[in-house]
């Protein structure tokens, strides 16, 4: 068999695959409308939440191909920062609407901030010394610093779940949560305002022409070195918004917090084709609509093995990921 | 040579660069006047590269001296050169592989502050190379060798630049395509532009040149002007296959 | 002739043995309360040469490695407890018949796990081969996390209690060396294996690593050691050369899993039961981190890194509270074991990234580096004169014409030659060295003639190998 033949069995079974899946969803939606709905809801609201994470590893990726380890104790540094704002000014469930609005979006913008600088730090510490080293060496700095971050949040706020004031409540409008209307809020425009920013702005462009050639993009004149901070500042911003409206949704979070979101994460942003911004969105959303679907109709305790396997078996199908492009080979 | 040093555009003395433990450069000295084409010749690793990419601040020099318009380099990065006008059309083309025609050429005028006249030059651009008109909209990837030197080319013209600095524009093109090319930097020259040609390519490359430096091994064995160095034994040996 | 020192480097791993043979002595005298740990820091010496086949020989990263492990514990979890109480099936487990339940001797556990750790290891990479290395570490981070999910939800697989749960399984059997009497008759008086009893554990692990160092040793110089090594530096070539990298990537996974079985098989029948949340993400990390902070590709890198990580983490650390404890201080050093283990990655790859025992070959990669840390106006992707893409690994030297340009390239190869402290004589002196010489086609090419460092010559690693 031709490797040609290979790929056309390889791209049919994938495609039966996907059938077989969407046919089963169909089928367990016609049984029970009501649960397959609140399950779609949830997933979409999990999946902006990944979304956030997904965009800053994917942008990291693309802009140097490093796995950025700590990527997702930047998001979990967000979500304990913003629980620790909220307890210390005092806002709790019971404080009125006017206050509980006014911390959310205070919060988000100070973790917004602090997570983009945290972020910005890791990389001038730990990966610009490493620039030119072989790849794996940034890669293991990452994980140092994802190390790092944990076990200091781990000392700073304790090594079991702590409780965050539920100030969004479980009230929901026209069927729909608010905790889903608040997420999307904040997603949708941040998600616009960064495609918009990476396509149109002049720094944007720098960082496009960074990612396909970092040696070309200095000679025309761009830094490279302040546009990949300027990567890992847009990734900290969208990790700190993450962290906050987790914080906030799953009124809990946790030293390690991290790992699983992240690791969530990264998957989606590997399924959407890494270095893809439209593609970590995507593939996000389907994470976050696969982690729902399977705690509901297969089990909660298998959802990470649900996932992982859609991940192998994606990568198996089309390794590029969803929307991965074809590599383009300079003639 | 050493009436027209005050004016040199681009001075180079005694430069020395290494690749980690390994000397890459043991001692450059050449300059490049105004309105010039130079070209600098040489066999795989004779450091044509590595001279390009030291004067333009991509690499830094272990010892010697860089001038560019009376100034020292040393601590000019290459963002401020490309503002200074010295612009380069990398070795392996090295265009935007995802980025369309188009969006590559805006790239080159990334640090122009005059960014209204960017899209004049363009149609510049697209008169010099009418094939990259005919493809401004598909991805530089994805086009043939020799559409992608131009587009190299035009992307450093970009620039508006007093200094191009060409590296191996003829690697792994036809003949015919390598005339077109040439045909075109003697035009941008014409034009006022000066031009720092790398090549291997030593026929063509001193045929065009006002003059012409030999390396070899990190160091310039030859000088003279490019009719000088093409009569030359030594030359028409080693690099032109006589 | 070879020098003192040679002769002292060659039988360097017969020293280090007999140290390790006499230790016990020397641990039991001094009373230093060593061994609990130290056999935790020995089973992840095994796991460290294992992933050293695969991280360090054949350049694939593996970020689940903990699955075997955790698979090689299973299988003596089933194999030698009363977990399947249905049955009864005893094999030279010199228990009585009728203690129900799967009851293997653990010798034949060793070889059983090995080979079904291998056999997961080829079906963990035949799909994942197609992939790149950062898809590859991911599939493999995956895979990491599938397991143990899989060993924790286990207990209610299509209603049979396969694993039982997060209970997990316990009260394994206690392995005996040809039974009680046999035990006796060999007057070690090692009829009880366990906590009291730490010697026989002590010496099977030094067996096993003894085991895995051949093992690991053998593989490097064989053919396939080198076409692993091939894959690493370059895919592309290594497959222009003729190499099948299908088989030899799956060799070098199956290999790998395999050795992290062993350790599993030891680490579950030395703990005595088996909890699918000890599997976690962090050992395959600090595994990784043992390869790399050791030396990728370097079996005594692999080695000394397992204790330098895990000595810290099971003996140091532990042994710091203790200490500050005794004189009044309340510090649990334990608690900051992931800060400090983060610290000491990040100071490793900021100051020596190429580990403390770099490979010869890794090491000229990393001396031979353009633009060391630090160097801002060299941005990535203009590596040497080529040009070559942002993280290629392997920048040529700026000779490109090495055989063209004598000058440089001369100077280069006095200096390689020195780097490796190449003495001509042993090379004469030894002929039956290269046994196994690469074919003549192979050539590679980011090396100049001569300098090849997959050359045994080149390596006084290659004098340990066992004959």
């Amino acid at each position: 068999m031709s490797a040609a033949q290979k790929q056309v069995v390889i791209d049919r079974t994938g495609q039966l695959f996907g059938c077989f899946v969407l046919l089963s969803l169909f089928i367990v939606a016609a049984k029970d409308p009501a649960t397959f709905v609140g399950q779609t809801t949830i997933g979409i609201t999990n999946g902006a939440l990944l979304a956030l994470i997904a965009l800053g590893y994917t942008m990291v990726y693309g802009i140097i191909e490093l796995i950025n380890f700590a990527h997702a104790d930047v998001f979990m540094m967000g979500s304990m920062l913003g629980m620790q704002l909220i307890v210390s000014m005092g806002v709790s469930a019971q404080s009125g609407v006017f206050a509980k609005g006014a911390i959310i979006v205070v919060g988000l913008v100070i973790c917004m901030v602090a997570c983009a600088l945290i972020n910005v730090a890791i990389e001038k510490i730990a990966y610009k010394p490493l620039r030119n080293a072989p790849p794996l060496a940034p890669l293991i700095t990452a994980i140092g610093m994802s190390f790092i971050l944990a076990n200091l949040a781990q000392k700073i706020w304790g090594p079991s779940q702590v409780s965050v004031p539920d100030l969004i409540g479980n009230g929901s409008i026209a069927g729909v949560r608010i905790k889903d209307i608040v997420v999307i809020m904040v997603t949708a425009p941040l998600l616009v305002g960064l495609t918009w920013f990476v396509t149109n702005t002049r720094q944007g462009k720098a960082m496009r022409a960074t990612a396909q050639d970092q040696g070309a993009a200095a000679i025309m004149g761009i830094d490279v070195n302040r546009t990949i901070s300027l990567t890992f500042l847009l990734g900290g911003l969208l990790a700190g918004a993450s962290g906050v409206l987790y914080a906030l949704v799953n009124t809990t979070t946790v030293w390690n917090a991290g790992f699983k979101n992240g690791l969530f994460a990264f998957t989606a942003a590997v399924l959407g084709g890494i270095g893809n911004l439209r593609g970590a969105v995507i593939g996000a959303l389907l994470i976050g609509l696969i982690q729902a679907y399977s705690a509901a109709y297969v089990g909660d305790r298998w959802t990470d093995v649900v996932i992982f396997s859609i991940l192998v078996m994606v990568l198996v199908f089309r390794p590029t990921g969803l929307l991965g492009e074809q590599e383009i080979t300079r003639a | 040579m050493s009436s027209s040093s005050g004016q040199a555009m681009l001075k180079l003395d005694a430069v020395e660069a290494w690749y980690g433990s390994i000397q890459a450069l043991k001692g450059i000295t050449l300059e490049v006047n105004e309105g010039e084409i130079i070209s600098l010749i040489g066999s795989n690793g004779a450091g044509k590269t590595t001279t390009m990419k030291t004067i333009h601040g991509l690499m830094k020099p272990k010892a010697g001296r860089i001038e560019y318009l009376g100034r020292d380099t040393a601590k000019i990065s290459t963002q401020e050169l490309v503002q200074m006008g010295m612009a380069q059309s990398p070795e392996g083309r090295r265009v935007f592989p995802k980025m369309t025609v188009l969006e590559n050429l805006e790239m080159g005028a990334f640090q122009r502050e005059d960014q209204s006249e960017v899209a004049s030059d363009i149609e510049d651009i697209y008169e010099m190379f009418p094939r990259l008109r005919e493809r401004k909209e598909q991805k530089a990837g994805l086009m043939s060798g020799g559409e992608q030197q131009m587009l190299a080319m035009g992307r450093a013209l970009m620039a508006r630049p007093r200094l191009l600095l060409l590296d191996e524009p003829s690697m792994g093109l036809a003949p015919l395509v390598i005339q077109q090319i040439f045909d075109i930097i003697v035009e941008i020259n014409r034009k006022g532009t000066t031009v720092l040609l790398v090549e291997q390519n030593a026929n063509v490359a001193l045929a065009i040149s006002h003059r012409a430096y030999v390396l070899e091994t990190g160091t310039v064995v030859l000088e003279g002007t490019g009719k000088e160095l093409l009569a030359s034994d030594a030359v028409r040996k080693a690099y032109l296959g006589e | 002739m070879p020098t003192v020192r040679e002769r002292l480097g060659r039988h360097a791993p017969l020293f280090v043995l007999a140290f390790a043979l006499i230790f016990p002595l020397i641990e039991g005298s001094l009373g230093l309360g060593m061994m609990n740990p130290l056999l935790r820091i020995l089973t992840s010496v095994m796991l460290a040469m294992g992933l050293n086949i695969v991280v360090g020989f054949a350049g694939l990263l593996d970020l689940g490695y903990v699955a075997f492990w955790a698979i090689g514990a299973y299988c003596v979890g089933w194999m030698a407890s009363g977990h399947f109480s249905t049955i009864k099936v005893h094999v030279m487990s010199g228990l009585p018949e009728a203690i129900p339940g799967i009851h293997l001797s653990i010798w034949l556990i060793f070889p059983i796990a090995a080979v079904l750790t291998a056999v997961f290891g080829v079906l963990l990479g035949a799909p994942t081969l197609r992939l790149r290395g950062d898809y590859l570490a991911i599939v493999t981070l995956g895979f990491g996390e599938i397991i143990p999910k899989v060993f924790q939800n286990g207990d209610d697989i299509g209603g049979h209690n396969l694993t039982n749960g997060t209970a997990g399984i316990s009260g394994l059997d206690a392995p005996q060396l040809g039974g009680a009497t046999g035990d006796a008759m060999l007057g070690l008086g090692w009829g009880t294996w366990g906590p009291l009893n730490l010697l026989p554990w002590y010496y099977l692990a030094i067996a096993l690593c003894v085991l895995c160092y051949y093992v690991s040793v053998t593989m490097q110089w064989s053919k396939l050691g080198r076409a692993w090594m091939a894959i690493r530096e370059d895919e592309t070539a290594a497959s222009a050369m003729g190499i099948h990298c299908v088989n030899a990537k799956l060799w070098a996974y199956g290999i790998g899993a395999s050795l992290g079985g062993l350790a599993g098989v030891y680490h579950g029948a030395r703990i005595g039961s088996i909890f699918p949340s000890s599997f976690q993400f962090y050992i395959s990390i600090a595994v990784l981190c043992a390869v790399i902070i050791g030396g990728m590709g370097n079996v005594w890198g692999a080695i000394v890194g397992a204790f330098v990580v895990e000595g810290l983490n099971f003996w140091l650390l532990p042994s710091l509270t203790s200490w500050a404890a005794a004189v009044g201080l309340d510090i649990d050093f334990s608690s900051w074991n992931m800060l400090i283990f983060g610290v000491l990655l990040v100071v490793m790859m900021l100051y020596r990234p190429q580990g403390i025992f770099p490979s010869k070959s890794r090491k000229l990669v990393f001396d031979d580096e353009p633009g060391r840390p630090g160097d801002q106006h060299y941005p990535g992707g203009m590596h040497g004169p080529d040009g070559d893409g942002p993280h290629t690994p392997m920048p040529s030297p700026p000779g490109p014409g090495i055989p063209a340009t004598p000058g440089i390239p001369a100077q280069e190869l006095a200096d390689v030659a020195a780097s490796h402290r190449l003495a001509p004589e042993r090379v004469v002196q030894q002929p039956a060295a290269p046994a196994r010489p690469l074919p003549a086609s192979v050539r590679f090419p980011r090396y100049g003639a001569g300098s090849n460092p997959f050359d045994r010559r080149a390596d006084p690693d290659i004098e340990v190998a066992p004959a």
